[in-house]
């Protein structure tokens, strides 16, 4: 049987979006695009076994490598949402530097 | 009077072990690693080794040219590549996101070597692949340049 890959991406980005709730918004962008590559692989998967060109080993095997990609995509948001928190926290000290280091009476910050 | 409420104890300590850093160091904070020259060349070469194979093999499926016999050799030669390419990320501090991918992409690739060694049928299932593998690495030198913070 053939599987709709907009509607399963659709189904998934809900689902994922849901799950993360609050941290949703920060990769977004990042997890849609992901989550339908992944929809399209699947349908690409349940296609070739239904046409006997692979077997159930091969399927698991390219799903693996898809869900491996859709992780490295997660944690490359990670890894940016923490540069971005790092540039907040630097822009506020900075901001503080001179009066914090004066009271304090030697270079803290 | 500030309260601290027992759930807010974690980012208290993140907070001050923050300010114990900045003053043993007297500089910028840094979140996660610096931006690594060695990282990015080692991983834009690998990514061409293995889209030039994977490109070959989409064109060869069908043929003796595509039996997991003729590439034993480049699994290898890859997989060397990927582990030195750890190595090399893990002697870098605050780099464990990195060292998770490239951990990530070498299990693609032992995955991708099972796959070849059953044998492949149709090119359709090398399209995909070279999807994946390209975004793979796309991902860690996306993340790598942003570690170069705007210099």
């Amino acid at each position: 049987m053939a599987i709709d890959a907009s509607d399963v991406s659709q189904k998934m980005v809900q689902a994922a979006a849901d799950s993360l709730k609050g941290k949703w918004p920060s990769i977004k962008d990042f997890a849609e695009a992901e989550f339908k590559h992944l929809a399209e692989t699947l349908a690409l998967i349940v296609r070739l076994k239904a046409e006997g060109k692979i077997t159930e080993d091969q399927a698991k095997l390219h799903l693996d490598i898809q869900k491996n990609t859709t992780r490295m995509v997660l944690l490359t948001a990670e890894g940016l949402s923490l540069l971005v928190v790092e540039t907040a926290i630097n822009a506020a000290l900075k901001v503080v530097r001179d009066t914090i280091n004066t009271a304090i009476g030697f270079a803290l910050i | 009077m500030m309260q601290i409420s027992p759930g807010s104890k974690r980012p208290l300590a993140i907070l001050l072990s923050l300010a114990v850093g900045l003053a043993l160091s007297g500089c910028a904070i840094r979140l996660i690693a610096d931006y690594d020259e060695h990282v990015d060349k080692a991983t834009t070469e690998i990514q061409r080794k293995v889209e030039s194979f994977l490109i070959k093999l989409e064109r060869s499926v069908g043929t003796p040219a595509a039996d997991y016999s003729q590439h034993v050799a480049l699994y290898d030669d890859v997989r060397v590549d990927l582990s030195a390419l750890k190595v090399r990320a893990s002697a870098i501090p605050k780099n464990s996101i990195t060292v998770e991918q490239i951990d990530l992409v070498s299990d693609s690739w032992s995955k991708l070597e099972q796959l070849h060694k059953i044998g492949f049928k149709t090119r359709e299932e090398i399209a995909p692949l070279r999807r994946n593998f390209n975004q793979a690495f796309t991902q860690i030198l996306k993340l790598e340049l942003a570690k170069k913070r705007g210099e």
